[in-house]
């Protein structure tokens, strides 16, 4: 497995931990994938700000991102939704040929091509593909498999309730591609099961966070009303915890909950979960940049370890 | 935005302006929900528009209104998805101008849509004619500079940076030296397609939207 890591803006910036435990998780000491690192990506970019305003602008910079990897022989992975639901998008659109060459004329500029990823040769014909864009939880569920993680979960987590949350961008990234059923997904809750944790099912389970398509920076209050009605389901079932697979839908809940004054209820990404459950320390993995304090999910995470 | 704020607003305007434009109106004056809308916000090239841009014809909107039920944003706000596009459907542009970009994307509404028109991307359209008609929001201006001026939309902390060192993790790529070269591909890239004249970049507008991103960038790094 050869995959380069695209960590975007809201990751490095806001939740630090969520990086390192993937790089722990898919390092040499866990699941042994080999990371290409690519020192040259710039924001994905972001729906709302470039997408919303100017199509060409928004292919242009995708594909610009995607030309880094079409000749590392590598997936490109990502941890955020939005990221992946932006990149994915821009591979279709590029697979039109009409766009395909407007978007290399521009590229030209800046002395790059996209082609994609070559795939074989055919004497002197060359066949390309579009560059892979996944998810971190696709790629885990897909290339490791429950069976996979679950061999290397060294602290289980047995009888901690998880409500998870998948985020619109991860079941709907584009109009034509969903990499699990948008209706009733089970990547991300395989993974939580894997880790030994028990996935619970609440009312809405699918619903939206409220931060997406730059609400949350517009119109806090209404990202929060949003958020509060999918708080109170996953308050009512009983969680320990929620996890999501999206940094933006993370900071939502992180901060919603703030803001709404609730009971707190800790918000991890899916890699610290894991990571949580293949023995890292919990100190190596972030959590103090959350606002939501972790510690009584840690708590209770050791507690398991103890029996 | 108070919920409800945008359409009384609206309301009001379309009284003051009834009398004088009700006559540009094709069939008088549109009843949606309680707001009253009248020839003052009418554009009959707004369904060809939308499509110009990307969006599909939603003159084949059934109005079933599944869009609305499963919309995370109708549930909390005045604005119903299946009304909105049947404003599409009569011309009233200038409604939308007023209107704060509150759509989610989170494209429920095309999975339950039986006429295939994906509202999500009809709103998307509808923000690329409000962009080149009325002006650009400011937190496009502010973020586009970020990106701009960092390559990210966001300047990671002292902490974080000692975080990353501390755990050994490769040094973010625009932090590195060679990474100046990223910023000016970029800047090419954004002036070739034009975006930062679309945007106001250029102008001291821009100029004041990348200051302010530079303040909330200090805040962000404290």
């Amino acid at each position: 497995m050869r995959y380069s890591l695209f960590v975007g803006c809201t990751i490095p910036n806001r939740f630090p931990g969520v990086e390192n435990s993937t790089r722990v998780i898919l390092g040499p000491d866990h699941l042994g994938a080999e990371l290409v690192e690519i020192n040259e990506f710039t924001c994905c970019p972001a729906l709302p700000t470039f997408y919303s305003t100017d199509r060409v602008t928004w292919l242009v910079t995708a594909a610009r991102n995607l030309v880094l990897v079409q000749d590392k022989n590598a997936d490109l992975v990502t941890m955020c939704n939005g990221c992946f639901s932006s990149l994915l998008k821009a591979t279709e659109e590029l697979e039109n040929v009409n766009k395909c060459n407007f978007v290399n004329a521009a590229l030209a500029s800046v002395g790059k091509q996209y082609r994609g990823r070559l795939v074989r040769r055919e004497g002197n014909r060359s066949i390309y593909e579009p560059v892979r864009v996944r998810h971190i939880i696709e790629a885990l569920y897909t290339d490791f498999g429950r069976e996979g993680i679950a061999d290397r979960v060294r602290h289980p987590l047995s009888g901690l309730r998880i409500a998870v949350h998948n985020g619109c961008h991860f079941l709907r990234p584009t109009t034509r591609t969903s990499v699990d059923d948008p209706a009733k997904p089970v990547m991300l809750d395989t993974m939580v099961e894997a880790a030994g944790a028990t996935s619970v099912d609440f009312p809405d389970k699918q619903a939206c966070c409220g931060a997406g398509g730059g609400i949350r920076l517009q119109v806090p209050k209404l990202a929060n009303a949003i958020t509060k009605d999918k708080y109170e389901c996953i308050h009512a079932a009983g969680t320990d915890a929620i996890v999501t697979g999206c940094p933006y839908c993370l900071y939502q809940f992180d901060h919603a909950q703030k803001d709404l004054k609730v009971h707190p209820i800790p918000v991890l990404h899916i890699s610290q979960l894991l990571a949580l459950a293949f023995g890292v320390d919990a100190e190596h993995l972030g959590f103090e940049w959350h606002f939501v304090a972790v510690r009584p999910f840690l708590k209770k995470v050791d507690a398991v370890g103890v029996v | 935005m108070t919920p409800g704020g945008a359409p009384e607003a609206q309301k009001k305007r379309s009284t003051e302006n009834g009398s004088s434009d009700a006559k540009s109106a094709e069939g008088g004056p549109l009843i949606v929900e309680d707001s009253v809308f009248t020839g003052a916000e009418h554009d009959p090239d707004f369904v060809k528009q939308i499509i110009r841009y990307g969006g599909k014809d939603v003159q084949t909107c059934l109005q079933c209104g599944n869009c609305t039920g499963v919309c995370p944003v109708s549930l909390k706000t005045p604005y119903k998805t299946r009304n909105l596009i049947k404003l599409c459907q009569y011309g009233y542009k200038r409604i939308f101008f007023t209107i704060p970009w509150i759509c989610a994307g989170c494209h429920r509404c095309h999975e339950h849509c039986p006429a295939d028109i994906n509202p999500a991307e009809v709103f998307v359209a509808i923000r690329h004619i409000e962009v080149r008609e009325k002006g650009v929001p400011r937190f496009i201006r502010d973020s586009t500079a970020l990106i701009l001026r960092h390559g990210f939309g966001a300047i990671p902390s002292d902490d974080i940076k000692r975080y990353r060192e501390k755990e050994g993790m490769p040094p973010l790529p625009n932090t590195l030296p060679g990474y100046r070269k990223v910023l000016s591909e970029l800047e090419a890239l954004f002036r070739k397609t034009r975006f930062t004249e679309l945007i106001g970049l250029e102008t001291g507008e821009g100029a004041a939207g990348e200051r302010k991103a530079r303040e909330r960038g200090g805040e962000a790094s404290k």
